[in-house]
């Protein structure tokens, strides 16, 4: 330790013997890490809010439905939803909802347009998908609509009321295929419109009582799917983990031998391989600012160490051993990226803190929508992927600064005499 | 006065390859450097006089024949072993000083008793005697930027005997300073010579060293061509 002390005292001073030079690299390390912290925090806000609003959107952590349902989703591929069932859910902990899902057309008196209907009972709804926590304020439209006191009314969203040129009130016929092949329709009032951040599925979803649409349909006891959903909050690294799984529905699913259980991978394969592409991508960027950086520090470490050398050499022929060149360059090096990592971290914090409110991504409106993303991105303090993502480059930079410190300090006898006894 | 060589050289050679030709630098050398003594060597450029201190102070191997420092050969040392041997019984002393730049006189002198193990507080104390000795005692907190050319060599002959080593290898001392500098400097290594019985070989073509040496020793073509002990 006695010799450990100057040879520090040493690399300090040193790391700022050539500030421009120590800046240039300090510079590269912080942009580095500090964009790829950055980027990566901002992927899984994007990540999170895609999950999020997949979710959201009426698909559920997991689905009951009839087989054949996901490939064609017509009132063929129904089931009955049996007391026992409905029992079994009820004591399982799990939050679910039942539903009759169908392709139908709307009709006003001046447009007409095809829509995916939904018949649902908004309290279930309510723990599962937007429709439930949009309508959870107006306790009376959800009374109204659950307990069949108003049982022909329909909840449209605003773009769609705007294109079928219609308003809250008046009224709308819905047309599907019926139970009996032949086609079916019924006249509803709209008793509320809902916003949402899709514009497509403003247009495209509407919501009708179940229990109405049962009696319609004759289906008195028959749904197209169960929603279902854990009441424990559930990580992106969770619901994207391959045996992403329930224990409480697997205790009640011989109760539904005759139907498929998917979960939300497999009901949403185009969000999940979005997702699981930002988290790969997520390693390519981190793999090229790591190249990046790593061209850069090389660089600037050869040279600096090429411009040392003789000064390298006296010290060994002072009596410095390769071993303590190599701490006092290794010290530096060392300083350097611990000195990038504070930085770039305090930027990092400060500029989340700065972004609290979100990032407004309103101009990308239709691109959004389209990548089932919401318009207001939040960042968080993603302490944990920081730090996996800075020990990754951290190692990464140490262990390759290692190679030109090595070479340096690979000092021949011969040679450190040469340059520095002959050459004055 | 001078008892045991403190270094022998025994038919001691270094060639190099020159392309198809062989050069050689240091021809069946024979030199026994005593105790105490102060010696110039000196000599004509390609004379062998760098190749020899080269030799003496562990930084290169002769070809054939044995380079003896305390009785005990040079050639029987690993690299990490003669590395040590550097620390501990030799000064250097170069023609550009040499200082670490980021440190004070103070703490260049220090620095090699650190190294060497020796705790910081009795290095920093000896240091500043040492170096108040040498002339330097108000310019102890300066860096090597702050001072003169002399001064800063009184530094390095400072860090090169703050240790007590055996002996101090000096390679062209002065050809950096003037000649009232370099007065100066002489008659500082001289006086730690006579004080603390060091044992100082100096390469160098400067006059006034060759002059000032005790005993001179004139290198051509690798050989000793004169020897001030021989011929006394």
């Amino acid at each position: 330790m006695k010799q450990q002390w100057p040879i520090m005292i040493f690399a300090w001073r040193n790391l700022w013997r050539y500030p421009k030079r120590t800046a240039i690299l300090i510079t590269v390390t912080v942009l580095g890490l500090a964009t790829t912290l950055f980027f990566n925090s901002l992927m899984l806000s994007w990540s999170n809010s895609m999950l999020d609003n997949t979710l959201n959107n009426l698909g559920a952590q997991w689905q009951i439905n009839a087989p054949g349902y996901q490939q064609n989703r017509d009132i063929e591929h129904r089931f009955e939803f049996s007391p026992e069932q409905q029992q079994a859910l009820e004591q399982s902990g799990l939050y679910w909802a039942q539903r009759i899902h169908l392709p139908g057309v709307l009709k006003s008196e001046y447009d007409t347009t095809g829509v995916d209907f939904m018949a649902v009972n908004l309290r279930n709804e309510q723990r599962l998908s937007f429709i439930g926590r949009f309508t959870h304020s107006y306790p009376e439209l959800i009374e109204k609509f659950d307990d069949g006191s108003q049982p022909y009314q329909i909840i449209v969203g605003e773009a769609l009321l705007n294109r079928l040129k219609t308003a809250v009130g008046r009224k709308l016929v819905l047309m599907t295929q019926g139970k009996d092949g032949k086609l079916a329709e019924i006249g509803l009032r709209i008793t509320a419109n809902y916003r949402h951040s899709d514009p497509n599925i403003e247009k495209s979803m509407v919501f009708m009582p179940l229990a109405s649409a049962q009696k319609w349909l004759k289906l008195p006891h028959e749904i197209s799917e169960i929603a279902v959903k854990s009441p424990q909050k559930l990580s992106l690294e969770m619901v994207k983990n391959a045996n992403f799984s329930s224990e409480k529905l697997r205790r009640i699913s011989p109760l539904f031998k005759e139907q498929k259980i998917l979960n939300w991978r497999e009901l949403q394969p185009f969000a999940f391989a979005s997702i699981e592409m930002m988290y790969n991508f997520n390693w390519v960027w981190l793999l090229m600012i790591g190249i990046m950086m790593l061209f850069a520090m090389l660089n600037t470490l050869y040279m600096s160490l090429y411009e040392r050398r003789n000064e390298l050499q006296r010290l060994f022929i002072l009596g410095l051993k390769p071993r303590d060149l190599r701490r006092l360059l290794l010290l530096e090096h060392l300083a350097v990226l611990l000195i990038s990592i504070i930085i770039s971290w305090t930027l990092l914090i400060a500029l989340v803190a700065s972004l609290r409110e979100g990032i407004d991504l309103s101009f990308l409106a239709e691109g959004t929508a389209w990548l089932g993303i919401s318009h207001q991105l939040f960042l968080g303090y993603d302490y944990e992927l920081w730090l996996t993502n800075t020990t990754q480059l951290f190692c990464g930079l140490f262990l390759f600064g290692m190679i030109p410190i090595w070479r340096a300090t690979r000092i021949q006898r011969l040679k450190a005499s040469q340059h520095t006894l002959d050459n004055h | 006065m001078h008892y045991a060589p403190v270094i022998e050289c025994q038919q001691v050679c270094k060639t190099f390859a020159d392309g198809d030709s062989v050069i050689k630098a240091v021809d069946q050398l024979d030199l026994q450097v005593f105790s105490g003594e102060f010696i110039c060597l000196y000599g004509a450029s390609g004379s062998g006089k760098t190749t020899l201190l080269n030799m003496i102070g562990g930084l290169d191997r002769p070809c054939s024949g044995e380079v003896f420092l305390d009785k005990h050969p040079l050639s029987h040392y690993s690299d990490d072993a003669l590395t040590d041997v550097r620390l501990r019984k030799i000064g250097f002393i170069f023609q550009s000083y040499n200082l670490i730049p980021v440190f004070t006189a103070l703490e260049n002198v220090a620095f090699i008793m650190q190294m060497q193990g020796v705790d910081s507080k009795m290095a920093l104390s000896k240091s500043q005697a040492i170096l108040q000795k040498v002339g330097l005692g108000e310019m102890l907190n300066r860096r090597p930027s702050e001072l003169s050319g002399g001064q800063q060599q009184r530094v390095a002959i400072a860090r090169a005997i703050v240790a007590e080593p055996k002996i101090v290898l000096a390679d062209e001392p002065t050809a950096n300073l003037d000649s009232k500098n370099s007065e100066q400097l002489l008659e500082l290594m001289h006086e730690l010579n006579r004080d603390l019985g060091m044992t100082f070989i100096i390469s160098s073509h400067d006059p006034q060293v060759i002059e000032a040496a005790e005993r001179r020793i004139e290198l051509a073509d690798g050989k000793i061509i004169h020897d001030d002990s021989i011929q006394n």
